[in-house]
């Protein structure tokens, strides 16, 4: 997955737009909330223009993996409940999450171009 | 003072009320675009037949909203509104102690999740759009309980609470909320309990509301001068929640 993806490039507008900050500073691997410092209101904000922009119902909990730490926390295979909750999410990408955890907020600007291409049916 | 609205479109949600209709012809005198909203088809085509003219000129849609279907709130999103005024308000009343489970739980559905989601819905449109306005329509009794309005009572404050959260957590986003209580109506479910002289001897002005007064301070809190009170609740009652009478 890299920044020349289209939707990427919309995505990448989007994010930059409602948090003045530099699209060049928002890559697949940015942080939203760990780096970009992007707060409740920013996600929601995000969503609404996620959905109008590409035409599909978001559900914000699924996009922003907010609920992840509560899921994963008492399940026997933190991989396998991150993919039965967050279907869109690759294999690697589920694999690397419970490494990330200990340093902070996991959600990457990657997961939310997963979550539009997963319901885009890319 | 001549009420003025920087935005277009208003969505009165249990709009077959008496209020709601007053409240629609005062809404539309000052130009504003109306979403009719009533929570059956039954109550849908009195409005369509009040407001043939209008709806004919495009100035008024209906629609059937139901609180507890999901589904059914999806017509706010081609609809768009700029304002919300929310009356709906399920029924149920029953002493705490005798009220049936399923009819709390079916009550509560409707008149709370199916509510927050209603708001929800509501605040993304005006989140696109960088403006919005929601004003709740609530009741005294969400502070004061009549014995077997437990359920109403409870459901009227925990609406209270999400509407002003909402101005809470929007307001730097342009969008606020205000939460009306009126007290007495002389309409709808407060036919029920005015029993003339007995309810006015509660009340220090003398009188029950009537429901053109009530859709004209709903029409204040939707309008540009009252944008700045948010995720506050006002009283309107003669008074009767602040004296205390013999």
């Amino acid at each position: 997955m890299t920044a020349d993806n289209e939707h990427f490039k919309k995505l990448q507008l989007i994010i930059s737009e409602i948090m003045d900050i530099d699209p060049l500073d928002i890559q697949p691997e940015s942080f939203l909330v760990r780096e970009l410092e992007a707060e409740s209101i920013d996600l929601l904000e995000i969503a609404v223009d996620m959905a109008a922009e590409f035409g599909i119902e978001i559900e914000d909990e699924k996009v922003f993996l907010t609920r992840l730490r509560v899921e994963i926390e008492s399940a026997p295979s933190p991989q396998e409940k991150i993919r039965s909750v967050y279907p869109h999410l690759s294999f690697d990408r589920v694999e690397e999450i419970p490494r990330e955890l200990a340093d902070g907020p996991v959600l990457k600007c990657s997961d939310l171009l997963a979550y539009i291409e997963f319901h885009k049916g890319v | 003072m001549k009420l003025s609205f920087q935005k277009e479109r208003l969505a009165i949600i249990g709009g077959s009320c008496e209020i709601g209709q007053i409240l629609a012809r005062q809404a539309l005198q000052c130009g504003l675009k109306l979403l009719l909203a009533s929570s059956s088809r039954e109550s849908q085509e009195p409005l369509q037949r009040l407001f043939e003219s209008e709806i004919s000129q495009g100035a008024v849609e209906t629609a059937v909203i139901r609180l507890e279907d999901p589904e059914s709130h999806k017509v706010l999103d081609r609809f768009s509104p700029h304002y919300l005024v929310d009356l709906a308000q399920p029924d149920y009343e029953a002493l705490t102690a005798s009220a049936d489970e399923e009819q709390v739980h079916r009550f509560f559905s409707a008149s709370l999740s199916g509510r927050s989601a209603l708001l929800k819905r509501s605040l993304r449109c005006m989140i696109s759009q960088k403006f919005g306005r929601v004003v709740f329509v609530s009741s005294t009794a969400a502070d004061r309980i009549n014995p077997g309005q437990a359920f109403y009572s409870a459901s009227k404050s925990a609406a209270e609470k999400l509407y002003e959260a909402a101005g809470i957590e929007m307001g730097r986003k342009g969008i606020t909320s205000a939460v009306l209580r009126p007290g007495y109506i002389a309409s709808g479910r407060g036919n029920r309990f005015r029993t003339g002289q007995e309810v006015e001897q509660l009340i220090p002005t003398g009188r029950v509301l009537n429901p053109q007064e009530t859709a004209q301070t709903i029409l204040f809190l939707l309008s540009d001068s009252a944008l700045q009170i948010n995720a506050s609740v006002i009283t309107m009652d003669g008074g009767m929640s602040r004296a205390k009478m013999l």
